[in-house]
């Protein structure tokens, strides 16, 4: 498959760049030993961080070691996670690996996504399916409304609603928190907003576009019953744009959850993204933007090998 | 067979000049009752961001501590009328968001511009001349669509710190990719047209054909584009402001009002409710206006549009 590497050969060289640019980034604010630290940290402690972390040494030299570091497992440590100010402390007591936060967080976040996606999908196959079945009819402008709707609202703010309503006014679910079923559905439906409106909408245009090829009317006069017609002749071959979709939308849900973890205070990646940029903890910036970012393309490698598996006839490499 | 009533062909056997066309738009959206109150709330909504100090009803730094937290629709104590309720300080809430409307709207306005200019310059001569430099461009608009554009927005906002300038600057780097792909597509499909040929044939330079020739048949399109994109940074404004890392006060923005509002989203759900309304409202209306303009531009869907009475024509 010399296509499928050659696009994963682009994506392992994107993925350099995105992580380069972000640690020269990173070093362009300030003083790195006192971002690491915090302020307030002793000149000791940034001194001993300095000569420990090597952050005397050319720019150079430090991306090399740090390159070296993350193909070998190793990630960085932070210092300031569960800390408000430095304590009088060895570094070595208080530092923290950056692997062990981020594995720590990656399960709330994929649990997140997943139930989102689990909600959405269906509901935007179905919504979308049904306008294309009735096309002009109620039920197709209401779904139309709807998934216009889902595109043009703030997804935090229909979070913030859904919590005032469903958390405040009528106590029915939780405002926000981790662990029980429970609290998995406001956020999960906030996510899920968005998606269910763009999947029915692309659903809908492919599945139109199909339902008027002349296949169709042959199916229809063989009399093939028009649930079939739909669901197995059409609906297979509206597939690929509808892949296309989900996948774009499960990359941008990844990044949506940012928001809505910060909300819903759910403690995934996106949190724990959210609540290093505003203490400046550069180690877990670093690797957590890379390891999104890392999410993001194999997401859309996978979109890439599905339209393979769907339809053999299609040539990869070939731009339409 | 010929459908004499169909607008696209009477065009290409008369076409028509500039006015009857502008006139048959207007009719068109006369009769679409949805789109225009669309275009409408759009235009209200200029208007008050651009008249803010004359239409609001109050002033927008007015403390009056005696009216705090008036829900929509009281009078105060002075007999003042609050249409929409007042914050924490007293200050009227609708006031608020026309001044806010004015960060939000100009955000999402120049970002929009900026990456439309910027993308369809970049794809538009790609596609036309082709190449290397066609495959480094696409290459690049490849690599940096693959990303994540919010969280590379944040990360470059937490650099370079937030504010009205910078928020403008990211979204103008982060957002010209989409313009350049799609027009990068059309020049390509427009190169092997019989006018590009005939252009060509009369010695017109490769920038007057891509600029005066080309560029004015792939408007419609581009337009769409550029509506859909207000949208999108206007609601990307909202978050990453609602983050911290956009607007910064005191400047008044959709989002920043929404994360204000938020501590006092027990009490006061009115703060929270009627900034991001005004987002939802204002983006829906520029996807619907978005879809109206690809329809009556599409030659294939348009007929629909001007079939009754269209000017008399019948």
């Amino acid at each position: 498959m010399p296509y499928l590497l050659k696009r994963v050969i682009n994506s392992v060289i994107l993925l350099l760049i995105t992580v380069s640019f972000v640690f020269f980034a990173c070093r362009m604010i300030g003083d790195p030993a006192l971002n690491m630290l915090g302020p307030g940290a002793n000149d000791i402690a940034l001194e001993n961080l300095r000569r420990a972390a090597g952050l005397n040494d050319p720019l150079w030299l430090q991306w090399v070691r740090y390159m070296g570091g993350l193909l070998q497992g190793d990630f960085g440590v932070s210092y300031r996670y569960g800390f408000s100010v430095i304590p009088e402390a060895d570094l070595k007591d208080i530092g923290v690996p950056v692997v062990d936060l981020v594995a720590e967080r990656l399960p709330a976040t994929f649990l997140l996504a997943g139930v989102a996606m689990a909600i959405a999908v269906p509901l935007g196959l179905g919504m979308g399916v049904i306008a294309a079945a009735y096309p002009r009819h109620l039920a197709d402008r209401l779904v139309t409304v709807l998934s216009l709707a889902g595109v043009s609202i703030v997804q935090f703010w229909l979070g913030l609603m859904l919590i005032v309503l469903f958390a405040v006014q009528l106590g029915w679910l939780p405002t926000g928190g981790y662990g029980e079923p429970a609290h998995v559905i406001l956020p999960a439906l906030t996510l899920a907003a968005r998606p269910i409106g763009r999947i029915a909408q692309v659903v809908r245009s492919a599945m139109l576009d199909e339902l008027a090829k002349p296949y169709v009317v042959t199916a229809r006069a063989k009399g093939v019953a028009e649930w079939r017609v739909i669901l197995l002749h059409a609906l297979r071959n509206a597939a690929i744009p509808i892949i296309t979709m989900i996948g774009d939308e499960l990359s941008a849900l990844l990044t949506g959850a940012i928001l809505v973890e910060k909300i819903f205070a759910w403690p995934g990646i996106g949190l724990l993204i959210i609540d290093s940029l505003s203490r400046s903890d550069l180690p877990i910036i670093q690797v957590s933007i890379a390891v999104v970012a890392t999410l993001v393309i194999i997401v859309n490698l996978l979109v890439d090998f599905a339209y393979r598996i769907i339809d053999p006839q299609i040539q990869l490499g070939q731009k339409a | 067979m010929a459908d004499v009533s169909n607008p696209a062909i009477e065009d290409a056997i008369d076409p028509k000049d500039e006015r009857e066309n502008l006139r048959d738009y207007l009719y068109a959206l006369r009769r679409d009752k949805i789109t225009a109150s669309a275009v409408l709330f759009l235009l209200a909504l200029l208007a008050f961001t651009i008249g803010a100090e004359f239409l609001a009803p109050h002033k927008p730094t007015g403390l009056n501590l005696a009216d705090r937290m008036l829900p929509p629709f009281s009078t105060g104590k002075k007999g003042l009328f609050y249409l929409l309720g007042t914050d924490e300080l007293g200050r009227d809430l609708f006031t608020r968001l026309i001044y806010g409307a004015r960060v939000s709207v100009s955000v999402g306005l120049l970002g929009a511009t900026f990456s439309c200019v910027f993308g369809v310059i970049a794809g538009l001569t790609a596609g036309y001349y082709g190449g290397l430099y066609e495959d480094l461009v696409m290459r690049f608009v490849d690599g940096m669509l693959s990303l994540p554009s919010l969280l590379v927005a944040l990360f470059v906002l937490f650099i370079l710190g937030g504010g009205f300038a910078n928020l403008i600057l990211v979204f103008a780097v982060l957002h010209w990719m989409v313009f350049a792909r799609m027009s990068r597509g059309l020049a390509l499909a427009a190169r092997s047209k019989t006018y590009v040929v005939a252009a060509k044939a009369m010695g017109a330079s490769g920038r007057r054909i891509v600029f005066r020739h080309i560029l004015p048949n792939v408007v419609a399109p581009i337009l769409v584009l550029y509506t859909l994109e207000i949208a999108i940074l206007i609601l990307s404004e909202a978050s990453l402001s609602f983050l911290g890392f956009g607007v910064q006060p005191p400047d008044p923005s959709w989002g920043l009002m929404i994360a204000d509002g938020r501590e006092h989203i027990r009490s006061a759900w009115w703060l929270v409710a009627f900034p991001g309304l005004a987002i939802f409202l204002t983006a829906l209306c520029l996807n619907l206006v978005a879809s109206w303009v690809r329809a009556v531009t599409d030659p294939a869907q348009r007929w629909r549009w001007f079939a009754i009475g269209s000017g008399g024509r019948e």
